[in-house]
C-alpha cells in the first residue's frame, strides 16, 4: 500500500457508461467525477437504477466505460490489458458482494485462502494470514465449515475476510448488508469500519441501508447516473 | 511499467489448489458425477472384457495354427506359400533344420509334408489331406497326439502307420487295425502310386475339415511311399518349422534364420523363410479384421460417450457461471479458469478409467480361471481363420489394447472438456455475477 500513499485510492473523471444503442440505449452513468483518498470509508447511495453497481464495476475493473477514465492508485485502467486488469483486481482490490458469492465447495478457510493461492503466497504465510484474518472478522473455530454450514452473517464475514486477506488498497462492497438482518448488518458494518480504522483499508460501499450511512464518513449520492451530492462528516 | 506488470499479474493458483478445487467440484453433484463415471467405466470394462476374451481366442488360434500347420518360423520351398504345389519342396531340409536350430537353440525344429491323395477302404474312397510328420518331434510341438480318441500315436519308424480323422474313419468304415490304401501322385514323376497303410489311431479335433478329411503319417513313410530312393531326388519336405519356447524371441530368431538361409531376405536361394503371420496369413488376417472391427465398433461408442460427456461437462459449467464470474472478479485469469475445467475433465477421466480397468479385469478373472463353456451352443470347436479353437472361452489380458484404450478414454474425456473450457474463457465477470 505504501506506493499508493501519494495517489488517491480512486480517481474517476467524466465517466460515462451507456448500455445498448440507438433509441433503446440507457445512460447508466452520465459524466461522473469522483476522487477517493486512501483510508476513506465512503458510502455510495441512491435509488435502484441510479448507477451504483455500474460505478463499482467500473472502479473494480470488471467493466469498461463508454468514455472517461478510472485510476486506481494512479494506474489508469484503460491502458491495461484484460490480464493486467485481472492482476489489478487480484493484487489491489477486494470485493464484497451482496449475495456473498463464496465458492460453495471450499471451507471458510479455503475461501479466504483462495486469493492468496492465486497470488502464489507460500503455504506457511497463507496459513498465518488466513488464520489472523478469520480471527479479525470473528470466525475463529469456524475455519473448516463450508458456506452452507454458516449463517448469512457468517458467510458475509468470510467474504470480508476474503476481500481483506490480501491487504488490498481498496475494498469495494456492493450492498453487503442487503441480505442480512439489521443486527447482523450493523455488526458487519462495524467490523468493516474497525478494519478501516485499524488497517487503513479504503472502503467504498453501495447501500440503501441507513445503518451503513451512520458509520460512513463520506456519503456520495447518485441519481440517474450523476453525482447529486457528495458530503463528508 | 515493468514494476506494474509484476504487480498486475493475473491469478495463477498453484497446481495443488487447482486439483483440489477440481476434485471438490466433481463431488458437488455426486449423482451426476457417478452417472458419468459409471457410463465411462462400464463401457471401458466391457471393452476390456471383450479384449481379454478376444486375446485368449487369438492366442489359441495362433497356437493351434502354429502347432499343427506351421511354426513360429518356417522354411519352405520358394513360392510354396502362394501356390501350395507339392513339387515345391525344401531342397536342403537338413541345412534348414540346422539353421533354425541355431536361430533358437531352445526351440524344437520339425519337418512336415503336405500331400493330397485318395484313401480307399473296402467300402469307400475319400479324397484326403495328408500331413506327414516326424512323430516324436511333432508330439512335442502339436496337440495331434492329445486328440487321439482311439489307438495310439505314431512311431518314427512306422512306415505303414496312419492316423485318421474320426469322421473319415466312419465314412471309410474302418477301425484301428484296419487296412487302407492311399493313392497319390509322385512328386517328381507325376505318376500315380499307391501304398497300403494300417490304421494306428483315430483323431478327433472338433474341426470338421480335419476330422472328415485329415490323416497323419510318419514322414519316413512319405519318403518311401513317394518312391524317392534315388540319391539326386530331393526329400519331399514341404516345411521345416521352428517352434519357440519364448515367443518374445520371434523377431530375433526370424532374422537369424533369414541371415543364414536367404541373406536376410524373405526369400532366396530356393527357399522362403516366414514368420508365423506370413505362414498363416488367414489366421493373421482374421485376427486383424476382428480387431479392426472391434476397434471401429468401440471407437463409435467412444465418440457417442464423448458427446454425452461434452453435454455433462458443459452443463456443470453453465450452472456455475456466477461462481466462475466471482473467481474472475477476484483476479483468476481466464486461462487458469479454463485449466480448472480441463482438470475436472481429467480427474473425471482418470477416475472413470481406473475404475473401468479394475472392473474389466475383475470380470475377466473368473473367465480366465474357469472359462465360459459354449459347447452346448456351438459344439466342441469354433472354426475360425482356418483353425479350430475350443468352445470354452477363456480370458487373457491384452495389455497393449487395455493401455491404449485407457489412454484414449482419458484423452477423450479431456477433449470433451475443451469446448466447455473455451466457454468459460468468454465469461464476463460483471455479467456472470448477475446470473442466477
Amino acid at each position: 500500500m505504501s506506493e499508493l500513499n501519494n495517489q488517491p485510492a480512486v480517481a474517476v473523471r467524466d465517466l460515462k457508461r451507456v448500455y445498448g444503442d440507438g433509441e433503446h440505449c440507457v445512460n447508466a452513468l452520465d459524466g461522473v467525477d469522483l476522487t477517493i483518498d486512501s483510508g476513506e470509508f465512503t458510502t455510495l447511495m441512491g435509488p435502484s437504477g441510479s448507477g451504483k453497481t455500474t460505478l463499482l464495476n467500473l472502479i473494480g475493473a470488471l467493466d469498461s466505460p463508454t468514455s472517461g477514465e478510472v485510476e486506481i492508485g494512479g494506474q489508469t485502467l484503460s491502458t491495461l490489458s484484460s490480464s493486467e486488469r485481472a492482476g489489478l483486481r487480484l493484487n489491489r482490490i477486494g470485493f464484497v458482494f451482496q449475495a456473498y458469492n463464496l465458492i460453495p465447495v471450499l471451507s471458510a478457510y479455503e475461501n479466504a485462502e483462495f486469493v492468496l493461492m492465486m497470488r502464489g503466497v507460500s503455504a506457511t504465510e497463507r496459513k498465518q494470514r488466513v488464520m489472523s484474518t478469520l480471527s479479525a472478522v470473528g470466525l475463529e473455530g469456524m475455519e473448516h465449515r463450508r458456506p452452507n454450514e454458516l449463517s448469512g452473517g457468517q458467510q458475509q464475514r468470510v467474504a470480508v475476510a476474503r476481500a481483506i486477506v490480501g491487504e488490498p488498497a481498496l475494498v469495494l462492497a456492493d450492498e453487503p448488508t442487503a441480505n442480512l438482518d439489521s443486527t447482523t448488518g450493523r455488526e458487519l458494518v462495524e467490523l468493516m469500519r474497525q478494519l478501516n480504522q485499524d488497517q487503513g483499508i479504503t472502503f467504498l460501499f453501495s447501500t440503501h441501508d441507513p445503518t451503513v450511512m451512520e458509520h460512513a464518513r463520506r456519503i456520495v449520492r447518485l441519481v440517474d447516473g450523476r453525482i447529486e451530492e457528495d458530503g463528508r462528516r | 511499467m515493468d514494476q506494474n506488470a509484476t504487480k498486475l499479474q493475473a491469478g495463477a493458483m498453484s497446481g495443488t489448489g487447482l486439483w483440489r478445487l477440481a476434485w471438490r467440484n466433481l463431488t458437488r453433484n455426486r449423482r451426476r458425477s457417478l452417472i458419468t463415471i459409471s457410463a465411462i467405466s462400464l463401457g471401458l470394462a466391457l471393452m476390456i472384457f471383450s479384449f481379454n476374451i478376444g486375446q485368449s481366442m487369438y492366442q489359441k488360434m495362433i497356437q493351434q495354427g502354429i502347432s499343427t500347420m506351421a511354426g513360429h518360423v518356417v522354411v519352405q520351398g520358394a513360392g510354396f506359400q502362394e501356390e501350395r504345389e507339392t513339387d515345391v519342396v525344401v531342397s536342403d531340409p537338413e541345412g534348414a533344420k540346422s539353421a533354425l536350430q541355431s536361430a533358437s537353440p531352445d526351440g524344437v525344429v520339425t519337418s512336415r509334408s503336405f500331400v493330397q491323395g485318395l484313401l480307399t477302404s473296402p467300402d469307400n474312397a475319400v479324397g484326403v489331406m495328408l500331413t506327414a510328420v516326424e512323430p516324436s518331434l511333432e508330439a512335442q510341438v502339436s496337440s495331434w497326439d492329445e486328440k487321439i480318441v482311439e489307438g495310439a500315436w505314431l512311431e518314427d519308424d512306422d512306415g505303414r502307420g496312419i492316423l485318421l480323422g474320426a469322421r473319415l474313419a466312419e465314412v471309410l468304415d474302418v477301425k484301428v487295425g484296419s487296412k487302407v490304401v492311399l493313392m497319390a501322385q509322385q512328386i517328381h514323376t507325376n505318376e500315380v502310386t499307391s501304398r497300403m497303410f494300417r490304421v494306428r489311431g483315430l483323431i478327433k479335433t472338433g474341426n470338421a475339415e480335419l476330422d472328415g478329411f485329415g490323416a497323419v503319417i510318419p514322414l519316413a513313410a512319405t519318403m518311401e511311399f513317394m518312391g524317392l530312393e534315388s540319391e539326386d531326388a530331393p526329400l519331399p519336405v514341404h516345411q521345416v518349422s521352428l517352434h519357440l519356447s519364448d515367443i518374445d524371441t520371434l523377431n530375433e530368431s526370424l532374422a537369424s534364420a533369414r541371415t543364414s538361409l536367404t541373406n536376410g531376405e524373405k526369400s532366396g536361394d530356393g527357399v522362403e523363410v516366414l514368420g508365423w503371420s506370413e505362414a498363416l496369413p488367414e489366421v493373421a488376417e482374421f485376427i486383424q479384421m476382428d480387431r479392426g472391427f472391434n476397434n471401429m465398433f468401440f471407437f463409435v461408442i467412444g465418440i457417442i460417450v464423448t458427446f454425452g460427456l461434452v453435454n455433462t461437462v458443459l452443463m456443470s459449467v453453465l450452472e456455475r457461471v456466477r461462481e466462475f464470474g466471482v473467481m474472475l472478479a477476484l483476479g483468476l485469469s481466464p486461462a487458469r479458469l479454463a485449466k480448472l475445467v480441463m482438470c475436472e475433465g481429467l480427474v473425471l477421466g482418470v477416475t472413470a478409467t481406473l475404475i473401468g480397468v479394475g472392473l474389466g479385469m475383475l470380470v475377466s478373472w473368473p473367465v480366465a480361471v474357469y472359462g465360459i463353456d459354449l459347447t452346448s451352443m456351438a459344439g466342441e470347436q469354433f472354426d475360425m481363420g482356418s483353425v479350430s479353437v475350443g468352445a470354452v472361452l477363456y480370458a487373457e489380458p491384452d495389455w497393449s489394447r487395455i493401455i491404449g484404450t485407457s489412454i484414449l478414454a482419458v484423452v477423450l474425456t479431456v477433449l470433451a472438456a475443451v469446448y466447455p473450457a473455451y466457454r468459460v474463457t468468454r465469461i464476463d465477470p460483471a455479467e456472470a455475477m448477475r446470473h442466477v
